[in-house]
């Protein structure tokens, strides 16, 4: 399987909340909910409905994963919304426990397995594991060079400051380039692939 | 009233630094594989016909021990030609020129070049005065030149702190080794939610 890192981020690098103004207010975050007028549903719906198509694993972070939960079983109806809900989902947390769990199915990943486990992962035949938000593990992620293909959606904004996904490890890594599309709103969606 | 034009070589994480400087920094002159002959008219273009130049100190120094001995080029030719306008509490000590200093203060001294009729100006490099001109809101234009790396320590463009921004994109065009360069006029202060 292959890690797929999927963002809606600033010009500033920011991922923080994306999507709705109480989503994630740390550090007095108030842009919550910044990139919702920029997505282009003829650019990006299309888009995020195939890679998910050829995903068998959805990654979260604690927080985006209760986020999450609270908020797709409740739907359905469109081929993004039931992969979701049906897809095997993992959760790193050293918090939560099973009864905490409603969005199924999902495993719970301790802190000390989780890089071990996505190497673990890696190393199975299947689709993508994919992951959204989690600003934490992703970072964690790509400090551990385990980041496979980078979708991101750069969004012309800047917030002066969030949540980025971004290491300051001195680690050089490259990608490349494998495709780029323009959202009639300014967004571009540009896909990298690590360079091996 | 002139046109302030932020022109920024940068890695996917933000990074704008290019040379060691003093500080350490282990990868100068990281864009260089992915130099092409289309991202290099690209950027010529970006620049525009003719320009002059705002500078940090630093930059201006590196750059005044390169250009001027560079090979004649549509690139080189403009630099050279361009009035420098350096941040610097030396102006005595500039040598590549024309050349003016913006004076002692920076801001006021933007504001006051900026008011002028004249060329656009461009701001390259120079992450200390970028983040001064970002931080004042006295960027009309960015110009992100992305290469497809992370670098994870070096000099980066945005500081926290800088005020929030509404930009909109004006064009954007990918070069074969696969650095993006997108175009942005800065619209304005975001609006207040809630």
């Amino acid at each position: 399987m292959k890690t797929l890192i999927t963002e809606f981020i600033s010009l500033d690098g920011v991922v923080q909340a994306p999507g709705g103004a109480s989503e994630d207010t740390d550090e007095g975050f108030a842009h919550g909910g910044w990139s919702m007028k920029y997505f282009d549903p003829d650019v990006m719906g299309g888009m995020f409905d195939k890679l998910a198509e050829q995903s068998d694993a959805l990654m979260q972070g604690r927080r985006t994963y209760q986020v999450s939960a609270a908020a797709w079983p409740s739907r359905s109806g469109d081929p993004f919304t039931d992969w979701i809900n049906r897809v095997q989902k993992y959760v790193v947390s050293d918090t939560l426990t099973e009864k905490d769990v409603v969005w199924n199915p999902t495993t719970i990943i301790r802190g000390a397995d989780f890089l071990r486990t996505v190497s673990e992962l890696r190393g199975q035949h299947g689709g993508y594991i994919y992951v959204y938000g989690s600003a934490t593990m992703v970072r964690a992620l790509l400090a551990a060079d385990l980041v496979d293909e980078l979708l991101l959606t750069i969004e012309p904004i800047i917030l002066g400051g969030g949540k980025t996904i971004f290491a300051s490890n001195g680690k050089a890594i490259p990608f490349n380039l494998e495709s780029t599309a323009k959202a009639s709103t300014g967004a571009q969606v540009c896909r990298y692939v690590r360079a091996r | 009233m002139r046109v302030l034009k932020v022109i920024e070589h940068i890695s996917l994480d933000g990074v704008i630094q290019h040379s060691a400087d003093d500080d350490g920094f282990p990868y100068s002159d990281w864009g260089a594989p992915y130099r092409t002959p289309a991202g290099r008219d690209a950027v010529t273009a970006a620049h525009g016909e003719s320009f002059d130049l705002l500078l940090g100190r630093r930059t201006y120094d590196i750059w005044s021990g390169f250009w001027p001995k560079a090979p004649s080029s549509p690139m080189a030719d403009r630099l050279n030609a361009a009035t420098k306008y350096v941040a610097t509490h030396r102006p005595e000590s500039l040598g590549w020129g024309p050349f003016e200093g913006v004076g002692p203060d920076i801001v006021e001294g933007i504001r006051r070049v900026k008011s002028q009729a004249g060329r656009d100006l461009v701001l390259s490099g120079s992450s200390t005065l970028t983040s001064t001109v970002l931080q004042n809101g006295l960027a009309d234009e960015l110009i992100l030149i992305v290469y497809p790396v992370l670098l994870g320590t070096g000099k980066r463009l945005f500081a926290a702190g800088t005020p929030a921004r509404s930009l909109v994109l004006v064009s954007t065009q990918a070069t074969p080794s696969g650095v993006i360069l997108s175009t942005y006029k800065v619209a304005g202060p975001l609006q207040e939610r809630g």
